[in-house]
């Protein structure tokens, strides 16, 4: 089995009253690409940050290739690469001047022009940062993280608030780190890119881990299949009929009817034994497989139910 | 090395294509080169040889107070310090660089400030160049780590400005720039000795108005010295990577401490100040 190489023990931090990460234990494969996914406030940015030696932990200990964060914090910085959250840059440097100065930091850099060509951005390598888009700024961020080529890296929602073709530009870069065969650690709002480009999956809700696992192997854990029934227009669909079949009703609505089934074959074919029986107009029948999005709603709307929320004292 | 040398050409290019920044770096000054002797000279030449000396010294400190400790407030706040503290750079390579862009800016700056003055008043040096330069350099190893300090300790851009104010206009009225101290009340010139403003003012007027000499000035130039020495250690005692972190409550009494001691021991000795002299 392969050595973590970067390791949390009994992780927790607090604000105040305000628990932001629970106790947490997790360990991360060299090579591989984790996806930590979760809405505002589930813990991922303080779990990185702790990672990253930003933030203390209020319990528990964190080893970075053997490294505590925290003692060696020189040493941490020198190996990991990271893209914060928001990042601030003079606005009046251009790509390339920001490249060589943070190239100076480090004992050993990448060339300019592999880091420019990596990150798309040899045609804007002139350009003032004040001038770039929000997708070229994200890329110059992750070119900057890449510099010293480590090879643990660590993407704070490198993608939030972009446009769809500026996100897939930056979904396209990850890949093609994750072809280098980086370590990678991946906050995102975008279950579609976790999907895409992870190995592994994270969710936390309310600074708790709910689940973790490979995409393939969350998704297979719901258990269950969707449908949806597009009926004819005015029919008067009596819902209760569904109820002693095994399917659970998410919506009806426009005439289409979606429910989560977990024998679909079975359960389908009396359901349309049903819809025969009482005459109903059915146009179009659809059954897939639940995302990584349905799971991901499926988990938060559960652990929404089961954890109170606490207040933030500030 | 390579870091410190990437890092001040940085904030230089930045202060080079900014027009804001050379406009109150290197024009506003002159406002003051300008106005203080038409205001106060009432035509003399001797009056306004007398006073450029210490426009000079105002300017001086205020930019150290205004631009250095705002400068590196505001990178700090907005989070260029946090994005340097995931890298391998040391606090010490940021304080040295801010240092070294503020002294460059401030040479440039007194250089001008002080062509437009013999210029336009044809001022002449009576003293020395030499003198003249050394001041200014022990000027700005003085007053330069005081403002970075002020930037490290203050909270926010918010909090920034009233420390700077709290500092600058004591700094600026007793130390005689603004008014002679011959002219104050006994009692003000007691308190000049406290003020670290009043040794970079005798400097600067003994080499342009006086006969400059090393041994007559030694006084002032150690606790010039000595106050710039002192600044560096509480500039890497209280340096911030973010505004959140607290300052160590120890540290600042100790800088305090270290402060009242050495111009304490100014006041005690009270070394040789020509400024309180009325001029022949």
């Amino acid at each position: 089995m392969t050595q973590p190489i970067i390791e949390l023990f009994n992780i927790s931090k607090s604000y105040g009253t305000f628990k932001a990460l629970h106790e947490t234990y997790l360990n991360f494969s060299p090579g591989r690409v984790y996806g930590i996914l979760g809405p505002n406030g589930a813990g991922k940015t303080t779990l990185v940050e702790i990672i990253e030696g930003l933030r203390m932990p209020s319990s528990g200990k964190v080893r970075v290739a053997g490294l505590d964060p925290f003692v060696e914090k020189g040493k941490i910085n020198a190996i990991l690469g990271v893209q914060l959250q928001d990042t601030h840059l003079p606005e009046d440097l251009s790509v390339e001047e920001l490249l060589k100065l943070f190239a100076s930091f480090y004992s050993k850099s990448l060339p300019i022009l592999d880091l420019l060509v990596l990150s798309g951005l040899e045609s804007s390598r002139k350009k003032r940062l004040r001038f770039l888009s929000g997708g070229q700024r994200q890329r110059l961020a992750i070119a900057l993280a890449l510099i010293s080529d480590p090879d643990i890296l660590i993407f704070d929602e490198p993608t939030t608030g972009l446009d769809p073709m500026a996100r897939r530009a930056c979904r396209d870069l990850i890949l093609r780190l994750k072809g280098m065969g980086k370590t990678i650690l991946l906050t995102t709002h975008y279950i579609e890119e976790a999907e895409q480009c992870c190995d592994w999956v994270m969710i936390f809700n309310q600074g708790r881990l709910e689940i973790q696992g490979t995409p393939g192997d969350l998704i297979r854990s719901a258990g269950h299949s969707i449908c949806h029934l597009t009926f004819g227009t005015d029919q008067h669909l009596d819902l209760s009929a569904f109820q002693p079949f095994d399917v659970e009703i998410m919506s009806f609505k426009d005439n289409q009817l979606s429910f989560r089934v977990s024998d679909p074959v079975g359960t389908l074919m009396r359901v349309l034994q049903l819809i025969e029986l009482k005459g109903y107009t059915l146009i179009d029948l659809q059954m897939k497989k639940p995302s990584l999005e349905d799971v991901y709603l499926e988990i938060l709307n559960n652990t929404q139910t089961t954890h109170q929320p606490e207040e933030v004292c500030i | 090395m390579n870091a410190f040398f990437h890092l001040t050409k940085s904030y230089l290019i930045e202060t080079l294509r900014s027009p804001t920044a050379l406009f109150w770096s290197l024009a506003f000054p002159l406002v003051f080169v300008v106005g203080f002797p038409y205001l106060f000279s009432g035509g003399q030449s001797e009056r306004i040889a007398y006073i450029i000396p210490g426009v000079l010294t105002i300017n001086l400190i205020a930019a150290s107070f205004f631009g250095i400790s705002l400068n590196m407030v505001t990178q700090r706040e907005k989070g260029l310090f946090r994005q340097f503290r995931v890298t391998p750079l040391k606090k010490h390579t940021i304080i040295s660089a801010n240092a070294a862009h503020a002294f460059i800016v401030t040479t440039l700056s007194l250089i001008v400030q002080l062509v437009v003055a013999m210029l336009l008043f044809g001022i002449r040096i009576h003293g020395s160049w030499t003198g003249l330069i050394l001041a200014c350099l022990f000027g700005m190893w003085a007053f330069i780590p005081l403002g970075l300090w002020v930037g490290s300790t203050a909270r926010d851009t918010k909090t920034a400005p009233a420390i700077t104010n709290l500092l600058f206009f004591p700094f600026m009225f007793l130390s005689g720039a603004a008014f002679p101290l011959f002219l104050m009340p006994a009692f003000f010139q007691k308190l000049a000795y406290w003020i670290p403003a009043t040794y970079v003012l005798e400097l600067i007027q003994g080499a342009m108005v006086r006969t400059f000499s090393i041994r007559d000035s030694l006084g002032a130039i150690g606790i010039l010295v000595a106050t710039g020495a002192i600044a560096f250690i509480l500039n890497a005692l209280f340096f911030r990577w973010e505004s959140q972190q607290k300052i160590n409550l120890k540290h600042l009494v100790l800088a305090l401490l270290a402060l009242i001691l050495l111009y304490g021991g100014a006041f005690l000795l009270k070394p040789q100040l020509y400024s309180l002299v009325q001029p022949g």
